[in-house]
């Protein structure tokens, strides 16, 4: 079931009647709940069931284990036999196959002969997503940042709650659990706002990311050597447009529907392409990620607490493993590499800028800065759309390929890139004009306003929408 | 009046909204139901539409929604900037403009007979899923280092010819002949076609019935007939067997009806997948030998997709039987 389709959204008033009925008897409403989450789920693949249900199961008790154990040494056993089942099973899924390929290659270039186990393994979609809030629920109970929740319902929905089942944002348990207590939250707060994420997140999934998608970027890297440098030029850009619009949809849906729900989710995306620099790209890009990475990677590398070395190092071993998650394949390492030396960079920038005097030099700094970093971002996406290392460098070639020939390019693309940088720009002031505008007006307008909004967004989507990209994930 | 709530307001928003707009957009919603998985869902999505049709036309209101769609469909009509321009190595000439679809169409046997195509070879690749990943790409890729090669492809996920009411292939074979002017075409169709058929008169044939084969022979015939008239030489690309034996077996009845239909004109090269990907036991399987003997992965996990080097025999084995037709030279580097 996906979230922009009549189906999902069917279903979803079906669950808002019922979740708001049933909150006046807090056990009923949470085995609803939980049921609601597990159909959302099983509508994908019946089978995933049983890989949610494990993973619950076992974290459900390894983080009690944890926390009766009294030696300090126990707590750290337990806890480091926790996080390696769920990264195991984690691995298992999903990087199998690229462990298997890179041993065998390292085994043959080194004389050795091996053919490990053929595995056809189907990943269960959003295991990347439950396995990080999983890992977090028991690091923060070993940090008694949290007790271990006593109620198994209540874990199971955390673990599962299906608006956020499928690619996040990443909440914490300490955030989501204690709104599934006494029924939760009696009220919707700011019902305007959830509703602006849910039709901005249409407009960006179905129009942008999706005209995009299927008119540029999904050709050009599929085969960029057929193609000419202003298209490939333009797709590399619309990849960073698609990739955004495709992924913030997601989360402002699935923020703006566990809103209407009663739920308070954090926020996931805040303009992240008017980054100064790349620190400043990934306080705004994949929030809940980038603060994941940051207690659970970086912090326990040492942080920046160990000199200027130990710092940069932690920074790449925690954008290794951003890119590792992100995907098996030695072009998603890379490109968290490069992320990683980017954020070397604007640690280095930070001392830079404390040398300068006037507001003036700052400023004009802040704007190359800016730009720098907006054009080394949408750069590095070719590693990370490309099917792998050659593709990417056959579209970084195919840049360069001055025999290349010239091909018509739809001016809606134009059109589109550039309206996006617009919402970039103005994305929260159109939001907070659309809450304003609703909030003064009767329950009927809203009601129309609401549905010439979507319509507007389906007459301009194409006939066939791609899937979300960050489920593969 | 007391005031209503914010989760009642939230309910009645999207309740509402959940019937303004398949009643706005019903013809678009009732292609959309057809294919809805869940019988009760799809029944009650299908009332609605067609009553929303009846109230349409009984307001008058019938003609407003028909210029509003064709408005919206002529400013989704994006215009282009910049003309084909082709590097000369690659490719001298541009084919002869002699594929106006406005010509009359001439009986099959009258029609001129290609057995050998001449240079340059401008390709057309077409079809579902199969041409969008994986196969399309890579015989793109493998095509262009051929001289006097140019290659478009239109590949779309979860399109075929069983619903044109869902996705017009025929139609847009059409414009993207217009468009190209190609003269070899690679087709690829089916996958998602093992289902009920839906006319554009919204008719509805059952799958499983002989009626449907018919049916969905002349819709593979109607594609033919558009690229053979237009004096395009066609390569239909057979289905592969996959690993569930009930998708194979309605993949093996598809592939019937191509080859049945290619065999009708002489512009048409039935190209075979299903035995390229058998292992040595003629069986299905997810791995296959390469050429040092080493196992390779050719299916993805979906058990019909073909994974790299599955596209690898597929293209290699295409390009063999192509040069029988056409003198694929590689590109000499200087």
């Amino acid at each position: 079931m996906l979230f922009p389709t009549f189906t999902f959204f069917a279903f979803f008033v079906f669950i808002l009647i019922l979740n708001w009925s049933l909150k006046q008897k807090p056990l009923l409403w949470r085995i609803f709940l939980l049921i609601s989450s597990y159909f959302f789920y099983a509508t994908w693949n019946v089978r995933f069931l049983s890989v949610i249900f494990i993973i619950s199961l076992f974290n459900f008790y390894s983080a009690f284990l944890i926390d009766k154990s009294f030696q300090e040494k126990r707590k750290k056993i337990f806890l480091a036999i926790s996080i390696v089942v769920n990264v195991l099973i984690l691995g298992f899924f999903k990087y199998y196959g690229f462990f298997r390929e890179s041993a065998e290659i390292l085994l043959n270039k080194l004389g050795f002969s091996s053919n490990f186990l053929f595995l056809n393994i189907i990943l269960p979609v959003g295991l990347s997503f439950y396995i990080l809030r999983a890992i977090s629920y028991n690091i923060d109970v070993y940090r008694k940042k949290i007790l271990p929740e006593k109620s198994w319902l209540d874990f199971f929905i955390y673990i599962s709650f299906f608006p956020q089942l499928l690619a996040g944002p990443i909440m914490r348990a300490g955030e989501f659990l204690p709104q599934l207590k006494n029924g939760g939250s009696k009220a919707i707060e700011n019902i305007n706002e959830n509703f602006a994420l849910i039709l901005g997140g249409l407009f960006k999934k179905i129009v942008i990311a999706s005209y995009l998608t299927v008119n540029l970027v999904d050709d050009v890297f599929a085969v960029p050597q057929n193609h000419s440098q202003l298209a490939v030029l333009l797709a590399i850009y619309a990849y960073a447009i698609v990739i955004y619009c495709d992924f913030s949809a997601y989360s402002d849906i699935a923020i703006g529907a566990a809103g209407l729900m009663g739920f308070k989710s954090p926020l996931n995306f805040n303009a992240p392409y008017l980054a100064i620099d790349f620190r400043d790209f990934w306080r705004r890009w994949h929030i809940t990620f980038s603060k994941w990475l940051r207690d659970y990677v970086y912090i326990p590398l040492g942080g920046n607490r160990k000199g200027k070395l130990r710092t940069y190092f932690n920074v790449l071993i925690t954008m290794f493993v951003s890119g590792l998650w992100h995907g098996a394949g030695i072009n998603f390492i890379f490109w968290g590499i490069l992320h990683g030396f980017g954020l070397i960079v604007g640690h280095l920038r930070e001392k830079y800028l404390q040398q300068l005097s006037t507001n003036f030099s700052r400023t004009l700094e802040k704007i190359f800065s800016g730009f720098i970093t907006f054009n080394l971002v949408c750069f590095f996406w070719v590693f990370f759309r490309a099917e792998n290392m050659a593709s990417a460098f056959d579209i970084i070639k195919q840049l360069f390929n001055w025999q290349a020939n010239i091909e018509p390019i739809a001016v809606y693309t134009l059109y589109f890139i550039i309206f996006s940088f617009l919402i970039f720009a103005f994305g929260k002031k159109i939001q907070s004009l659309f809450v304003n505008l609703q909030s003064k007006l009767p329950l009927p307008l809203q009601v129309l306003v609401v549905s010439f909004l979507v319509i507007i967004v389906v007459k301009l989507g194409p006939d066939i929408i791609p899937p979300f990209i960050y489920f593969k994930f | 009046m007391e005031k209503i709530s914010n989760p009642l307001k939230s309910v009645i928003i999207i309740f509402l909204v959940l019937l303004i707009v398949p009643f706005y957009e019903s013809k678009r919603m009732e292609v959309l139901s057809v294919g809805m998985e869940n019988p009760v869902l799809r029944n009650l999505a299908l009332s609605f539409t067609s009553a929303s049709e009846k109230i349409k036309l009984t307001l008058g209101l019938a003609g407003f929604f028909q210029q509003d769609d064709n408005f919206w469909q002529a400013f989704k009509e994006s215009p282009q900037i910049f003309e084909y321009s082709v590097k000369t190595k690659q490719l001298s000439s541009l084919p002869p403009s002699n594929n106006s679809l406005s010509q009359p169409s001439l009986p099959t046997s009258t029609l001129p007979q290609i057995s050998k195509i001449e240079p340059p070879y401008n390709f057309l690749l077409a079809g579902d899923s199969f041409i969008l990943e994986g196969f399309g790409p890579a015989l793109e890729k493998e095509l262009i280092l051929y001289k006097d090669t140019m290659v478009h492809r239109k590949g779309l996920y979860s399109t075929g010819l069983s619903r044109p009411d869902y996705f017009n292939w025929n139609e847009e074979i059409k414009k993207l002949v217009d468009l190209y002017n190609p003269n070899v075409a690679v087709v690829v169709f089916g996958l998602n076609d093992a289902q009920d058929q839906r006319t554009l008169d919204k008719k509805i044939i059952h799958y499983g019935t002989e009626e449907w084969n018919i049916e969905y022979g002349k819709r593979v015939d109607e594609i033919l007939d558009i690229l053979t008239e237009n004096k395009i030489s066609v390569y239909w690309i057979g289905l592969p067997n996959a690993r569930s034996q009930s998708f194979s077996d309605k993949m093996a009845k598809l592939d019937l009806i191509f080859k049945a239909e290619c065999q009708k004109y002489s512009d048409c090269v039935y190209f075979s997948t299903w035995e390229l990907l058998l292992d040595s036991n003629g069986k299905y399987s997810d791995f296959l030998p390469d050429e040092t003997g080493k196992m390779q992965p050719v299916r993805r996990t979906d058990g019909i997709h073909p994974k790299a080097y599955g596209t690898e025999i597929l293209v290699r084995a295409l390009i063999n039987k192509m040069k029988e037709k056409i003198e694929l030279q590689p590109i000499e580097t200087e």
